[in-house]
C-alpha cells in the first residue's frame, strides 16, 4: 500500500519535469533557431555549411609584422564570439613551414574532414589559422602573448608552442597543433584558409573539427555553426602582441 | 535526569516547557560528562558558522546589484560603512566554515560515527558538504572579479565531460540569453542566476541541516571508542548501566549544554570576526578608505590571467591539470560516490566490528588516503596555477593509496589492534551496579575563576566601550571594531566557559 503511494507520488510529480526544464532552460532550448544571426558573414548555406569569410588582404598582414614584429592576427570566425588567430609560422620561427599535417584526417565526414594535408597560405605559404579557443575547459588563448619558454602561459617563440594559462595544456602549432603537454584531449582546431593569389585576400573556408563548447556537444564541423552563449568571448584587437614572462 | 538538587531554575524552566511541548528525547538530548570536549562539539562550529553566514551574507545582499556585480561589491567596499568589514566577515567565514567541515568530517570519520544506525546521517553529512562547496562555489563568483568569473565559468564547463547527461542538465541551468534585459552590457547575465542559486542552496543547506540534527537528537552522542567493544551497540541509549553507575557517562544537566553551545557559537563568532578584521579579505586600507583589490572582469585580460579555484576546489583542479577531463570527471565522480557510500563499504566489504579506529584498519588506511591526497593535490595544484602537471599527479595520489594500505593497514590490524583488543577485555563493561566514586575535580580554584572573571569584565567593558568610541567614524574604523568585538566574543565566550560549561572550575 505505501509503496503504491509513493509509486502513484512519483508519477503524479513526474509532469512537473519537462515544464520545469523548459522554464529554466528557456534560452537553452532557444538556441538552434537564434545562431543565424550570429554569423560573422552573409551566410547562404544557412547551417548546413561554412560561410566563406575574408579575414584579411596579405599586405596587411605583412605590413603588421614588418612594423610590429607581431605575426598574430586576431579575427572571429564562424560566429561574432568565436576568436581565432592566423600565425605566420615563418616569421614567427624563423624557418620555412610550407605544409602540416591534418591531425584530424578522416575522423570527420565530408571534404573538410579528407583534407590529408593543410598548406599554409601567403607569398611562403607559411599563414595558417587556429582556434583560439582551448578544447580542454574552454579558456581563450593568449596567442597575443609572445614568451619565450613553452612553461609559460602564452605563444613561445622558440617552438611554437602555445600554452593555456588554465590547465597548462601545450599545442604545438607547426604541426597542426597537437598536445604536447597538460590535459587536452585532442588538437587544437584549425582553420582551412583559402589563398586568392591575384588580390592577395585571405579567407576561412571552414576548420578542420569543431570548437570546444561546454553547452552544445559539438561533434561535427557543421556544429560550428551553433551559438553558445556561454563564454562571450572578445576577439582582440590587431595589432595585440606583448611580452610575456 | 539528574537529582533534584542538582537543576537549577533553568533546568525546571526547561522541565516545564518538556511537560508542554516534549522537548526532551526527542529534541534536545543532555549529554553524558564524557561528551563536554571539544571533539564532540565540532558540528556545532560548523553550525555557528553557517548562522553566521546567513547573517553577514543577508546584510551584503542589501547591496548587491546581481545586474551590476562589480561596482556595487565596490561600493559596497568603499562607501558603506562597516560594508568592507561585512564583506571580509563573509568571505572569511565561508573558508571557516568549510574548513571546519573538513575537520567535522575528518573526526567522524577517525572515530567511526558513520557506523551502524548512522549511515544516513554521514549521507545527509556528505550532501551537506557538497552543498557547501556548491554554495561556496557560488559565491565565488558574485563579486564578479577577473579571477573569481573566469574560474567560476571554467569550473561549469567541465560538467561537459561528466557522464549521465550531468552537462546537459547544468547547461539547462546556466544558459542563459547574453541580451536578457536588465542587465549592464558587459555583465553575464549569468551572475544574476548565481545570485538566486546562492539563496536557494543556501535554504536546502538549512533543510539538510535540520534532517541532520534530527538524526543526531534520535541516535545521541556516540560512546567513546575505547568502550565499545566489537559487535556491542554504538548508541548511548543501550548503556543504560554504564550512564547509572560510571560518573564520567553521568548526564549532565541541559544548562551545561546551552553554556556550551553558546560559547562554542560566540567563539566561532568572536575568531571569525578577529581573522576578518585583522586580514581584511581581498581589500586594502589606503588613507582610512577601504579599497576592493581584485581587478573587474574583463575578456581580454581573462585570456591572460590563471582562474585558479579557491583552495578547497584544488584537488579537483589538480585532477583536471593531470590528466584528460573526462577521466577527471571519472575520478571526480568516483571521489563522491566512495565518499557517501563508505559507511557501507566498511560495513558490507571491510566487515569492521567495532569503532575503534585500531578495529577498522582498512577504513582508516582507505580514509587516510583520501585526506593525504587532499592535502597533497591541494598544495600541489595551488604551487603551480596554470602549469602542467601530467599524469604523475594521478600515479602520486594512487601511490599514496597504496602506501597507506601497505603501512596502515598491517599497523593497525598486527600493532595497534592485539592491544586495544587485551585492553578491553580487561574492563567490564557492566560494574555489576557498583557506584564508582567520582572526585569532583577542580581544574580552578576559586579564587583564579574570581580574578578571571573580573579580568573579563574589564576586557568587555573596555572593548565595547572603545567600540562605542570608535563607531564615530565607521568607514575609518571598521576593521578596528571589528578586532574589538571578536575579541569582546571570546573573552565572552571564555566566561561563559568558564561559569556555566565547567561550572566555576569543577570538571
Amino acid at each position: 500500500m505505501r509503496l503504491y503511494l509513493v509509486v502513484s507520488a512519483a508519477i503524479a510529480i513526474a509532469p512537473l519535469v519537462k515544464p520545469l526544464a523548459d522554464y529554466v532552460g528557456y534560452f537553452y532550448n532557444e538556441l538552434g533557431t537564434i545562431s543565424k544571426k550570429y554569423l560573422v558573414v552573409n551566410n547562404n548555406d544557412g547551417l548546413a555549411g561554412f560561410p566563406k569569410y575574408k579575414i584579411v588582404n596579405i599586405k596587411d598582414f605583412q605590413q603588421q609584422v614588418q612594423s610590429t614584429g607581431c605575426p598574430v592576427y586576431f579575427f572571429a570566425y564562424p560566429l561574432t564570439n568565436e576568436p581565432c588567430f592566423l600565425v605566420d609560422l615563418e616569421a614567427l620561427l624563423g624557418k620555412p613551414v610550407p605544409q602540416i599535417e591534418n591531425p584530424y584526417y578522416g575522423q570527420f565526414a565530408g571534404p573538410l574532414g579528407s583534407i590529408k594535408v593543410i598548406k599554409g597560405v601567403g607569398p611562403n605559404n607559411s599563414i595558417y589559422g587556429f582556434s583560439d579557443v582551448c578544447v580542454h575547459l574552454g579558456c581563450q588563448l593568449p596567442a597575443q602573448v609572445l614568451v619565450t619558454s613553452p612553461n609559460d602561459p602564452g605563444l613561445d617563440i622558440e617552438d611554437s608552442i602555445l600554452h593555456c594559462p588554465c590547465h597548462g595544456s601545450m599545442y604545438l602549432l607547426e604541426k597542426g597543433g597537437i598536445v604536447v603537454g597538460g590535459p587536452a584531449p585532442r588538437p587544437l582546431p584549425m582553420v582551412i584558409l583559402e589563398y586568392d593569389e591575384s588580390t592577395g585576400d585571405i579567407y576561412a573556408v571552414g576548420t578542420n573539427a569543431p570548437y570546444f563548447s561546454a553547452s552544445i556537444p559539438r561533434t561535427t564541423p557543421t556544429d560550428n555553426l551553433l551559438y553558445d552563449p556561454r563564454y562571450d568571448y572578445s576577439t582582440p584587437s590587431n595589432p595585440s602582441c606583448s611580452k610575456g614572462g | 535526569m539528574t537529582n533534584e538538587k542538582q537543576q537549577g531554575l533553568f533546568d525546571r524552566f526547561m522541565r516545564w516547557l518538556d511537560e508542554r511541548l516534549g522537548i526532551y528525547g526527542h529534541t534536545l538530548r543532555p549529554a553524558p560528562r564524557y561528551a563536554y570536549s571539544i571533539d564532540y562539539w565540532l558540528g556545532g562550529l560548523v553550525l555557528s558558522a553557517f548562522i553566521f553566514e546567513v547573517i553577514t551574507g543577508a546584510l551584503i545582499a542589501l547591496y548587491y546589484t546581481p545586474s551590476d556585480p562589480y561596482t556595487s561589491t565596490t561600493y559596497l567596499i568603499s562607501k558603506v560603512p562597516y560594508g568592507a568589514l561585512l564583506f571580509s566577515l563573509h568571505s572569511w567565514g565561508a573558508y571557516v566554515m568549510v574548513f571546519l567541515l573538513l575537520v567535522h568530517m575528518t573526526r567522524n570519520f577517525v572515530v567511526g560515527a558513520y557506523r551502524p544506525p548512522r549511515e544516513l546521517m554521514w549521507i545527509v553529512g556528505t550532501i551537506l558538504a557538497g552543498l557547501t562547496l556548491t554554495e561556496a562555489y557560488l559565491g565565488y563568483s558574485l563579486p564578479y572579479n577577473l579571477i573569481s568569473w573566469v574560474a567560476t565559468t571554467t569550473g561549469l564547463n567541465l560538467f561537459s565531460y561528466m557522464p549521465f547527461h550531468l552537462g546537459y542538465l547544468i547547461s539547462l541551468m546556466t544558459v542563459v540569453n547574453p541580451n536578457q534585459p536588465g542587465i549592464m552590457s558587459g555583465v553575464d547575465p549569468l551572475v544574476q542566476r548565481f545570485f538566486v542559486f546562492h539563496w536557494i542552496v543556501g535554504g536546502l543547506i538549512l533543510l539538510f541541516i535540520g534532517l541532520h540534527l534530527y538524526i543526531f537528537e534520535k541516535h545521541g552522542i556516540t560512546p567513546p571508542v575505547s568502550q565499545v567493544k566489537p559487535g556491542y551497540p554504538e548508541l548511548i541509549d543501550e548503556y543504560q548501566d554504564k550512564i547509572r553507575s560510571d560518573p564520567k557517562w553521568e548526564i549532565q544537566p541541559l544548562m551545561r549544554s546551552i553554556g556550551m553551545v553558546v560559547m562554542i557559537m560566540l567563539l566561532t563568532f568572536g575568531l571569525i570576526f578577529f581573522i576578518a578584521s585583522v586580514i581584511p579579505f581581498d581589500i586594502t586600507v589606503n588613507g582610512g578608505i577601504p579599497k576592493y583589490i581584485m581587478p573587474a572582469f574583463n575578456p581580454v585580460e581573462a585570456a591572460q590571467t590563471p582562474p585558479v579555484p579557491d583552495w578547497y576546489f584544488l584537488f579537483i583542479y589538480f585532477f583536471y591539470k593531470s590528466v584528460s577531463p573526462y577521466n577527471a570527471s571519472l575520478i571526480f565522480l568516483g571521489w563522491i560516490s566512495i565518499t557517501i557510500l563508505f559507511p557501507f563499504i566498511e560495513e558490507y566489504v571491510f566487515r569492521h566490528k567495532a569503532p575503534h579506529p585500531a578495529l577498522r584498519p582498512a577504513s582508516i588506511a582507505l580514509g587516510t588516503g583520501f585526506i593525504v591526497s587532499f592535502i597533497v593535490n591541494s598544495v600541489w595544484a595551488g604551487l603551480t596555477p596554470g602549469r602542467d602537471i601530467g599524469p604523475i599527479g594521478v600515479e602520486v595520489d594512487g601511490i599514496i593509496f597504496v602506501l597507506c594500505f601497505t603501512i596502515i593497514w598491517p599497523l593497525l590490524r598486527f600493532v595497534a589492534q592485539p592491544r586495544v583488543l587485551a585492553k578491553m577485555e580487561s574492563f567490564p563493561l557492566t560494574d555489576g551496579g557498583v557506584v564508582i566514586e567520582y572526585k569532583n575535580r577542580r581544574l580552578l580554584s576559586g579564587f583564579i575563576v574570581l580574578i578571571l572573571n573580573i579580568l573579563i569584565l574589564t576586557g568587555l567593558i573596555y572593548s565595547l566601550y572603545k567600540v562605542y568610541i570608535l563607531s564615530i567614524n565607521p568607514i575609518i574604523n571598521q576593521f578596528i571594531i571589528g578586532q574589538f568585538l571578536g575579541f569582546s566574543m571570546i573573552l565572552f565566550s571564555i566566561s561563559i566557559f568558564i561559569n556555566m560549561v565547567i561550572e566555576n572550575g569543577k570538571s
